[in-house]
Order: structure tokens, then sequence, then C-alpha cells
């Protein structure tokens, strides 16, 4: 029930998702969630970063310092995931593995090809 | 600094709560810049419309964003039970997201909305000015003009001092009446020289008007008495301009001149000073505002009925209160027949009008004009209100299954109506504010364009009465273009929508759209009709032979002239003739002086009007073996010019010889006859060596010259005399000069060279005859540039329109076009059905245009210069640029529908 206090809207999601394999600025999540949603999510700076904001807030993942190490003026700050985001990552791709399992065994979704 | 796009960008920011905006800002400029370059937004010139589309999409979504933490209005109470002022908030609100949440749809209704607001207001502000206001006096409406009429035609002409005198004696309907004798132009004798325009006015003329000098006194009865002291009243600019705005002005004296001798010269006493912006009479032409108003003093024969009829004065009377018009009119008709059997041989060909003093200083043909470009701007605004409508109805639609949800769930049909009545009156009210800064721009523009003669042009602005009634039209035009998409969703059917597949759209509003379109289509038909109608006018008036070349040459008045018959011919008496003389002496030794400065090529004094002002002198004519004179129609207008007039406007000598040098004032009198004066005084006999009698005096015809229109292309051919300046008795006159380079360039040397001799030259004019054809063609011009612009405006409108319908049928039709395509339709197929949808489209909007062109020519007709009555090449060449335009705006959708691809137009859904 705790990872429920971490609902995840799709964008939230998306953005995690991005970060699990390590730290990215701003505008190589958008590429990122481009690349494996074939352009279906294409995210515009503003919707981008008020998830940025609500994900910080949430704890869920921190910008680098513009001080930091991994700081590039030209891209923007850099975010990683925090434990807990990735912790919140795992609970959501649980619930849609067990979505998804569900529904292909009720033939909702076709099965694999 | 940075770069346009990035502060933009920033700018845009500021939509964005504060805190966020702090925390990101870097962050997004960065995201900015990078995804500038992302590949998504194609290549060629559409690349950063379609960056900005994301990118202020995405805002307008973030931004809304944001409020959604925020319980959303209505949300908690049932909309009936908000109280009215928190509803209309509420509302605006959810307007204000609507129209943010299709930006596209936003943008280009708010342009084509400003686009007919602001022509709109820019033509209403020109009308109104000109046209509607009223004028600047108390009680304006009871001011009526009262004139003599010419009897063949009714042309209104002035008034003899006679006739005002009796009228004044024996009316009793006017509570005052008073009268102000044409403008005259005097020279100031203090330097700098300064051209004064001053007009004569009876003691009661500013009683009749209600307005008193705001210093000083008005004129007096005794003012008037002939032998009393000269006395004046300055205008406020004037005293302003020319005393310093002295306080201790009255009393002082003025001393003027006309022409260029000393002798000519009179003082005035200043009496008064008139309140700053008056000015009468209104609208006096080019001259604008008048400087100096003198009192109205009968000559001995202006008193009496045997010596000669003189016309000079223009009365205006203010009604009594409770008195009308029509009494008024009938009691001066009176008046004039009881006249008319006192004095049978003054009133012969004399009738009466009586109207009101604003009808005449518009005029009919000026009111005319301006409900013309009323209606014409009409057809503009409507367009935009049809356009626009289309757009939001095909955003209603679009939004039919959230509308239907919504009433399933109980939401009252006024409550779905109301809101988009909003939202239309949101965009007009965006649309009135783009349209408003628009028309200031358009204003500007209008003044400079619009011809100079135009009452009260300096009048035309954008103010409150302007903006008010602006405002007003804007709300008509929001519930105008808002009324049909609100009606429409009213009977939207919930439960087929709701039934339907989300893609799909009510057939009924296809077709209000696709009427929509047709309508829009017809009027922008009827404009271009217009404006091709005014293009090929203008066409055909810039192409009259003018048989002179007005380029390259201009005016210097060396003093301002007077004109009358009695100095056709050297016979004045001696000490008259002295002067005479000393003037044409300085006259030509200015132009000797003037002969030598480079960039002079050809140089001529002229007495009796430039070439194309208008002005002239006729003369009536004895032709040899005829004792009646020509007169009327057949008199010949009369121009003194020297050896190089030929040269200077480039006329053609077509027998005999020219005006040369040798004809002074000693050497035999003769004159240079034109084609037509001599196919109307001699028909088919040989004219040079002949001599005739120009009024009275007698002239050989020594060469004959090619037809000048003198007064303009639009006017008839009139015979031409010209005679050598040194063989009148004229006082004055300008030298006319053409010039190599821009004359504008030769003007400062040449005056110079001219003011060490007059040293008051041109004082009030240096002009170039180009100027002045400018002036006779400006309301040609005016037109046809108002009316091109208004036919371009709409057919990109109707272009836009035809665009939007054809995609939309496209789009709804997907599915059906992925079948036929799967069973083998060959795109070309596809591509004719859609072509020739909008082909039917584009012919019956056409008909029905060309139809309603066709019935409102004969409004313009009048506008028109030797316009056939429905041209057909006109119509035809409207209709081919119409089908071509509107076939290149459905091409697009139709391309688009041959390229679907059926898979996936199938899977859609």
């Amino acid at each position: 029930l705790a990872a429920l206090s971490h609902e995840l809207t799709p964008i939230a999601f998306e953005v995690l998702l991005s970060l699990a394999e390590g730290p990215q600025h701003g505008y190589g999540i958008k590429l990122d969630i481009e690349a494996r949603t074939a352009g279906e999510i294409s995210l515009g700076s503003g919707t981008l970063y008020q998830a940025i904001q609500r994900l910080e807030k949430a704890a869920l993942i921190a910008g680098a310092r513009p001080s930091g190490e991994r700081h590039d003026p030209r891209r923007g700050r850099s975010y990683r995931l925090l434990p807990a985001g990735r912790a919140a990552l795992h609970d959501h791709l649980r619930r849609l593995a067990r979505a998804l399992e569900y529904a292909r065994a009720r033939k909702i979704l076709p099965a694999r090809p | 600094m940075r770069p346009f796009g990035e502060r933009l960008f920033s700018l845009l920011l500021r939509l964005y709560p504060r805190e966020f905006r702090d925390a990101y800002r870097d962050d997004l400029l960065a995201f900015f810049r990078q995804d500038r370059r992302h590949v998504k937004y194609g290549t060629g010139p559409l690349r950063p419309v379609r960056f900005w589309f994301a990118t202020i999409r995405d805002l307008g979504q973030a931004a809304r964003e944001r409020r959604r933490g925020r319980p959303a209005a209505g949300a908690r109470h049932a909309p009936s039970s908000r109280p009215w002022f928190g509803r209309v908030q509420a509302d605006l609100r959810d307007g204000w997201r609507s129209l943010w949440s299709a930006p596209s749809v936003t943008l280009s209704a708010f342009v084509i909305l400003a686009l007919g607001i602001g022509a709109s207001t820019a033509i209403f502000s020109v009308v109104d000015a000109v046209a509607l206001r009223g004028l600047p006096f108390d009680d304006a409406h009871r001011l009526l003009a009262i004139a003599e009429t010419i009897v063949p035609d009714g042309r209104p002409i002035t008034v003899a001092p006679q006739n005002y005198a009796a009228w004044r004696e024996r009316q009793n309907v006017f509570e005052s009446m008073g009268a102000s004798a044409g403008g005259g132009r005097y020279t100031t004798v203090d330097l700098p020289a300064e051209a004064l325009w001053s007009v004569r006015v009876t003691a009661s003329l500013f009683d009749v008007l209600r307005v008193s000098p705001e210093i000083g006194r008005a004129f007096r009865a005794a003012d008037q008495t002939p032998g009393a002291p000269g006395v004046a009243v300055l205008s406020h600019a004037l005293w302003r301009r020319r005393f310093h705005a002295s306080p201790d002005i009255l009393g002082r004296r003025v001393a003027l001149e006309i022409g260029t001798d000393p002798a000519v010269r009179s003082d005035w006493e200043i009496v008064g000073v008139m309140p700053e912006g008056f000015t009468y009479p209104i609208g006096s032409g080019l001259a604008g505002a008048v400087d100096i108003w003198m009192p109205v003093v009968p000559r001995p024969q202006d008193l009496v009925r045997d010596q000669g009829r003189t016309y000079n004065l223009s009365v205006v009377g203010r009604l009594r209160r409770g008195e009308t018009l029509e009494r008024a009119d009938a009691q001066m008709r009176v008046i004039h027949a009881s006249l008319a059997t006192q004095y049978p041989d003054w009133f012969a060909d004399r009738g009466i009008l009586v109207r009101r003093l604003q009808d005449a200083v518009v005029g009919t043909r000026v009111r005319d004009w301006m409900l013309f470009l009323l209606g014409a701007v009409g057809f503009v605004l409507l367009i935009a209100c049809l356009n626009v409508a289309n757009l939001l109805l095909a955003r209603a639609t679009a939004r039919a299954r959230e509308v239907a949800v919504r009433s399933a769930l109980g939401a009252r049909r006024w409550d779905l109506s109301r809101a988009l009545l909003v939202e239309s009156l949101m965009l007009a009210m965006l649309g009135a504010i783009g349209g408003i800064l628009l028309a200031f721009w358009a204003v500007t523009v209008l003044r400079a364009t619009l011809p100079e003669n135009l009452p009260r042009l300096a009048m035309v602005a954008v103010d409150f009465r302007v903006l008010g009634v602006t405002a007003l039209a804007s709300i008509a035009t929001g519930v105008g273009f808002g009324m049909l998409p609100a009606l429409h969703v009213g009977r939207a059917d919930v439960a087929g929508t709701l039934r339907q597949s989300g893609r799909s759209h009510t057939s009924g509003s296809g077709k209000l759209r696709t009427t929509l379109v047709g309508v829009e289509i017809a009027s922008a038909v009827v404009l271009l009709t217009g404006a091709a109608l005014f293009l090929a006018s203008f066409i055909r008036v810039m192409r009259v032979d003018l048989g002179l070349d007005p380029r390259h040459v201009m005016a210097v008045s060396l003093a301002p002239a007077i004109i009358s018959s009695a100095d056709l011919a050297p016979s004045a008496p001696s000490s008259a003739r002295t002067e005479v003389v000393s003037a044409q002496t300085l006259t030509m030794a200015a132009l000797e002086r003037a002969k030598a400065v480079p960039g002079v090529t050809a140089i001529s004094a002229l007495t009796l009007g430039l070439p194309l002002s208008g002005n002239s002198l006729t003369a009536s004519v004895v032709a040899p073996g005829r004792v009646e004179p020509f007169t009327g129609e057949d008199e010949l207008w009369l121009h003194g010019v020297g050896a190089g007039y030929l040269d200077v406007v480039r006329g053609r000598l077509l027998g005999g010889r020219w005006i040369a040098d040798s004809d002074t004032s000693g050497s035999p009198p003769v004159v240079v006859l034109s084609e037509d004066a001599v196919r109307r005084y001699f028909g088919s006999r040989e004219p040079i060596g002949q001599t005739i009698q120009i009024e009275g005096f007698a002239r050989m015809v020594v060469g004959v010259v090619g037809n000048m229109r003198l007064a303009g292309p639009e006017r008839p051919i009139q015979p031409e005399g010209y005679i050598p300046y040194l063989q009148t008795d004229q006082k004055n006159a300008d030298l006319v000069f053409r010039t190599g380079p821009d004359p504008a360039q030769v003007l400062p040397g040449l005056l110079a060279a001219i003011r060490a001799v007059v040293p008051k030259a041109a004082a009030g004019s240096a002009e170039t005859i180009e100027r002045h054809f400018g002036r006779i063609v400006a309301q040609r011009k005016f037109n046809m540039v108002v009316l091109v612009l208004f036919g371009v405006v709409a057919i990109v409108i109707a272009a836009v329109g035809i665009y939007g319908l054809m995609a939309h049928l496209v789009a709804q039709r997907t599915r059906e076009i992925g079948v036929r395509i799967a069973l083998g339709a060959a795109p070309a197929r596809i591509l004719e059905m859609v072509l020739r949808r909008a082909t039917f489209l584009l012919s019956t909007g056409l008909a029905a245009g060309l139809l309603a062109a066709g019935a409102l020519e004969r409004f313009v007709r009048s506008f028109l210069f030797e316009a056939a009555p429905h041209d057909p090449r006109i119509y035809a060449a409207v209709a081919a640029a119409l089908l071509v335009v509107g076939l290149a705006a459905a091409a697009g959708p139709a391309r688009r529908a041959a390229r679907v691809d059926p898979l996936v137009a199938l899977r859609t859904d």
C-alpha cells in the first residue's frame, strides 16, 4: 500500500523509466521518451519540467547542483533517480506486468506474436 | 543581447507561477535551445511555424495543468446555484481555457478578426470624420445653407449680394442669416513672407454660428459700410504663429499685399482673435484652415440691380426654434418666386436650394462615396465573421462528444450555448484589440492616401467615438459568428453522437459549414469584382492621353494671382499700364535668372491656371465670317504663356508657329489655338493667318497645337488658346519649368535665383504638376487601392475557408477513402473525387457571387471611369482568379486524400 502513495501519472512514469538507466538532463529525457514510444509521447518543456518538479517534490528524483560535476549549462541540469523513485518505478512496473499478464490470459490483448 | 526567439520565450514563461519559473528557468531555456534543432519540425519556411505552434501549445497545456490543483469552477456547485457574478467569472475562465486548448484555431480566428475589425475601424474613422460627424457648432443641425442654383442642372452656386439682402429682409424662418465670400490669398509685407488665406464675412456670420472671439470683438454692422477703416479678426493659429499669442494684439495693424507690386498694399487693424480650432468655411479645400477674416464691404454696384450680376456669397442661416428645413425651404421658394416676378432678368436662369449646412459641406457625392466605402468594408467584415463562425463550428463539432456527454449528464442547452457564445465574444474582443492596433496604423496610411481636398480630412482619427462604435461592432460580430455554432450545439443529437465512434461528425454541421464557405466565396467574388472594376477604371484613367507630360514639371508662384477678364488685353488706362509693365519686367528678369540654374531644361512664365490645377479663364470668341460670338460650351480657355511653355509641358505643334520671345506688348497680338478650338471655330477651314476676336480684342492665329487635357484625364477636351504673357495685362505670374533631374533637387537653387529678383516668390506654393495630377486621380487611386486590398484579403480568407472545409471533409471520409483504395480505386480517382467536390462548391459560390456583383454594380458605376456595364472580361477574370486560388487551396487536402494508406485508415478508431 505504501507504493500507492506514489501513484504515478503517465508522464511521471515515462520520466522515471528514462532515468532508470542512469542520470540524464531534461532534453535527453525527452528524446529518450520519444525514441521509446516512437514519437507517440513528445513532451514540451513546460509539461516535462512540471512533471520533474512534482517528482522532485516527492523526492523520487533529484537534480544535480548547477556547480556539480555533471553540469553542462547548454543542456541544463541533469537528474538522477533516488531510491524512493526506483522503488516507485518498480511498483508501477510490477502492477503493469500483472495487468498485462491478466489481459493476455483473458485474451483482452493478443498474445505476443 | 539574446536572440529574439529566446527573449519571446522567456517572456512567455511569465505565464507560469513564479515558484516554478524561478526554479526551472535555465533548464527551460536550455530545453528550448535544444528543441529548436529537433528534426520533427521538418524543413523549409514552415519549420519555425511548426516549432512555435508546438512550443505555445505546450505552454498552454502546461499552464492549464497548473490550475488543475485547484477545484475547477463549478465543480462543487451546480451552475444555476452560482451567483451571476461568479458565473460570469467561471464562464470567462472556461472560455479562456477553451481558447487556449486549441491555439491554432484561436490564432487563425484572431488574425482574421483583427484584419476584419481593423479594416472596418479604419474605414469607419474616415467615414465618420468626413460624412457622419456633426459640424462643430452649437445646435449645428439648425444651420442651413441657402444657395442659388443654375437652372438646367440645379448645380448650387454662390449668391448675389442683392439677393442675399432681399432674402434677409423678407424671411422670418431664420433667427439670423450671414454670409461669407470666397477666400483670397494675401502675402504678408513683413518677412518672412507668408501667404495668408482670408475670407470675407458679414458682421452677422459669427452670430449665426454662435461663436465669438476669444479676445477682442467680432465685426459690427459699421465695419461693413464703404469707407470704414479696415478691420480683421485672426485665427488662433495665426495669432500664435505670427504674433506669439501676444495678449496686446488688439489695435495692432497687419500690413498685407496682393501681388508683387508694393503699391497694392493694405493695412488692417486687428480687432479680435477667434477661439482655438475655429475655422469657417469648413472643409475649404486645399488650403485647410482660414488665417484671417475681414468684413464683407459691398461695392456700389452690389447695392443696385442695373450694373451687372456678381455671385460671390455663401449664405448660412440659423433656423428659429420650432422651424423645420421643409418650412424654410417653402418660404425661401416663395421669396424666390416673388423676386423672380420683380426682377425677371435676374432669375430666369436661377433656382434656389436650401439644405443643411452639413450636407453642403460634405456634398452628396462625397457622402455617397463614404457610404460605398463602408459597404465595401462591410463585406470584408462579413467574410471574416463567416470564416470565424466556420472555425468555431468545426471545433464545436470536434467537441460534439464532449458536449453530448455534458448534456447527457444534465447540462442545460443554454449552458452549452452560452459557453460557446462567451467564447466567441472573448474572441471578438481579442480581435477588436488587434484590430484597433491595426486601425491606428491603417488610419495614418489612409490619411496620407486620401485626396487632400476631402472635406474634414484633418479630423480623421481613431478617437473615442470610433472606438465606441468598434466595441459595439465587435460585440455584434461576436454574437453574429457565435450564434450559429451555439444554436447548432443546442440542437445536437445526444444519443446519436454518443453512439458514433469518436472521429465522426454530425452531417448537419458539414452542411452548415459548406453553406458558410459558399457564402464566403460569394462575398469574396463580390469584393473581387469590385476590385477588378476599380482597377480597370484606374488603368483607363492613367492611359488617357493628356497631350502633355506632367512629370518633372514644377511651378513657382511669384505672387498670388487675381484673375479678371479685364486683363486679357493690354488695354488698361496708362497709369495701371505702367504698373503692369513694371510687374512683367520683374517677372521676365526672374525668368532670365532662373533659366541659368543648372538642371532647368525649359522655363516659361504662365498666367491663368497651371496645367492640371483645374483653374482657367474662359473668353468668348468671334470667328471670321460670324457675328454671333461662341459662348458657353464653346468659350475659349485662355492661358498667358511664354516661348518656353510648349517645351515645358511637351506639347505638340501641329502647324504654324508657337509663341516667340518677340511676341511682346509692342508686336501684333497673336494667339495659338488647340486642335479642338480650330475644329469649333473654323471647321475645316485653314485657321493660320486668320484673325479672331477674343473678348472683343482682335488676335491673329499663328499656330495650332495638339489638344491637352489641362483639367485632367477625366474632363472633356476643351478649346484652348495660348496668348503671349507679355500681351496680357496680368501683373502676376507663375514660373513653370521642366527639370532634367528630380525637381526637388533643382528647387532650392531655383528659388534662390528667383528670390534675388522677387524676394517673396513662392511664399504660397512651389508645386510639381505631377502633384496636381496626383490630386486629380487621388480618389480613383484610393478606391482602387482599398478595393484591391479588400479583394486580396477576401480571397485569402476564402481560400483558408475552402482549405479548412476540404481538409475537414477528407478527414471525415478517411475511412471511406481507405476502403475505396483498398478495393482498387486509383489515387487519381480519389484526387478527382475531392477536387470535383471543391469545384462544385466553388462554382456554386462563384455563380451566386457573380449574380450579386452584377446586381450591385450599378451602385458603384458612378465611381468608375468610362466603364462598360457588365464588362464580361472583368467577370471572366474574377471567375478565373477565384477558381485558380480555390482549387489551389483544395489541392492540399485532395493530395492527402489520394495518399491515404488503407491499412492506416481502417485501423483508426
